[in-house]
């Protein structure tokens, strides 16, 4: 364990998002155990805690799986990036709370190891004669990997493509999560409610996600062919906000070029951190911060604001008749660029 | 150098949207057709229909919640007068791994499964199982009890009354 890494700091708006988190799972819970006092009185304590956070886990995992595409749509909810990660872990210990309480309740008793029981008891099963308790078992396992390299030592270490690809194994314990409740539990449940309440939220989640990788498609495939030798036009220089940035395709990589104190910069748009989206954030204290997770480079350089050591590819720009125009190979990241002056073009 | 990503991001969310919906449909007509899962631990403790040919009273509607849950009272030709239910549905009971128990009082919360109820046995949808009443309990008046073992939880209960000219 001898890799350094620096964690990105917490602010109390942060922490305030990271309260919120816990507040809403507790009320869940305790809401969840007055229903079944009100409405199910003679169920057992193991089977509605089985129930309570099973079900607790069910949704915060359909939360989280919306974030991503919903900050793509619409950037009032990039805050809950910041607590991405811990809601994906705080899943994790509610599914496990339900896979430990399933296998002391149904699985223990018998001369059959619990674990061997929770994956050769389906056949033929009361409940189902689905294996969803397979599914059950493999999504938690994916979560376990997912929780375990969570924290950002694993992802500077891993590096973010890397990273990133093991992470999105959760789409594949999503589907095995569908298949554990709709082939399990809801197989023996008589209300078509519960039916619909799936089937909408799988397809809204489902819907979100196509929609958002659509756009992001589009964006990847619309490019800048007005070039100068090494040099590709890009945007008007009044067309940049002050202290933002405009993103553009070249070449298949996406650079943001912002605007910043009469000059313009232009950086890659990939935040080294998480693969967050700079170009969508903004220059704070002359930094560029990422949207995700406040991630800080320094335009002029692309080196990442100390003490962190991260740094993104820069590229050398120029102004030509009041529209900047970006040489389409990236400098080596960290690499000081001299910006395009915005009154001198002028 | 995250293009790829996106690109199997794409593909996920599209076979997501194209097979998850499907999957939620079909689990919902695999249950209405199947109506309720089966028991594999079927015909445990039940007796033979042979054995008991008497029908003592057959009484609809004893059961809270299950109104289509027919219950018969039965008994046996021979010297011994024993004493057998049989329960026979219209429709599922949805509840998995139903046992049924002869209680002397009603089943309350606290109760849970006491020591002194009897275990008649399995209850499974179109089995129409036939329960013999233990010589101990045969001519006292009580409760029939229906339990979900693998829910752990209560699900009906319906009152047993045995003519006294039995």
């Amino acid at each position: 364990m001898s890799f350094s890494y620096k964690a990105i700091d917490w602010t109390p708006f942060k922490r305030a998002i990271n309260n919120y988190l816990w507040v809403g799972i507790s009320s869940y819970l305790a809401l969840f155990t007055l229903a079944s006092i009100l409405f199910t009185p003679t169920i057992s304590l193991n089977i509605m805690l089985i129930r309570a956070f099973g079900s607790a886990a069910f949704l915060l995992l359909h939360i989280i799986l919306a974030i991503g595409p919903l900050c793509r749509i619409d950037s009032r909810f990039l805050p809950l990036l910041y607590i991405r990660r811990h809601m994906g872990v705080s899943c994790f210990i509610l599914a496990l709370m339900h896979g430990l309480l399933v296998i002391f309740t149904h699985h223990t008793g018998s001369d059959v190891h619990p674990l061997v029981s929770v994956f050769s008891s389906d056949s033929g099963s009361t409940i189902s004669t689905f294996p969803f308790q397979a599914f059950g078992a493999i999504a938690l396992g994916i979560m376990l990997v997912m929780a375990a390299t969570s924290h950002d030592f694993w992802l500077k270490n891993l590096s973010a493509p890397i990273w990133k690809s093991l992470h999105m194994l959760v789409y594949i314990a999503y589907i095995c999560i569908i298949i554990h409740v709709t082939m399990g539990i809801l197989q023996t449940e008589n209300s078509i409610v519960y039916f619909l309440l799936i089937f909408a939220g799988v397809t809204t989640l489902c819907t979100l996600h196509v929609y958002a990788a659509i756009k992001e498609f589009r964006t990847d495939f619309t490019a800048k062919t007005n070039s100068d030798g090494d040099l590709v036009e890009t945007f008007p220089v009044e067309d940049i906000p002050e202290d933002r940035a405009r993103i553009i395709n070249l070449h298949g990589e996406r650079v943001a070029i912002f605007k910043h104190d009469g000059k313009i910069y232009a950086v890659s748009n990939v935040c080294q951190h998480q693969n967050g989206p700079l170009g969508e954030g903004k220059i704070i204290n002359g930094c560029i911060t990422c949207p995700w997770h406040g991630m800080q480079y320094h335009p002029e350089n692309g080196c990442a604001k100390e003490p962190s050591t991260e740094k993104i590819p820069t590229f050398n720009t120029v102004i030509k008749d009041g529209v900047v125009w970006v040489d389409h190979k990236p400098n080596l990241p960290g690499s000081p660029v001299k910006p395009a002056v915005i009154h001198e073009a002028h | 150098m995250i293009r790829p990503l996106r690109r199997r991001h794409l593909l996920f969310a599209v076979l997501m949207l194209l097979s998850l919906p499907l999957l939620v449909v079909f689990s919902f007509f695999k249950h209405r057709s199947n109506g309720v899962v089966e028991n594999q631990i079927e015909n445990l403790l039940n007796a033979e229909i042979e054995d008991f040919p008497l029908v003592v009273w057959n009484k609809p509607h004893l059961w809270t919640n299950l109104p289509e849950l027919e219950t018969q009272l039965l008994a046996s030709v021979d010297i011994e007068a024993r004493l057998a239910i049989r329960l026979s549905s219209v429709g599922s009971v949805h509840h998995p791994d139903i046992l049924i128990y002869w209680s002397p009082r009603a089943y309350t919360t606290r109760s849970g499964i006491s020591e002194n109820m009897h275990l008649l046995g399995v209850y499974q949808n179109d089995l129409n199982p036939i329960l013999e009443l233990p010589d101990e309990i045969k001519d006292k008046d009580g409760f029939l009890i229906m339990y979900s073992l693998a829910m752990d939880e209560f699900v009906s209960e319906a009152p047993l009354n045995i003519p006294r000219n039995m």
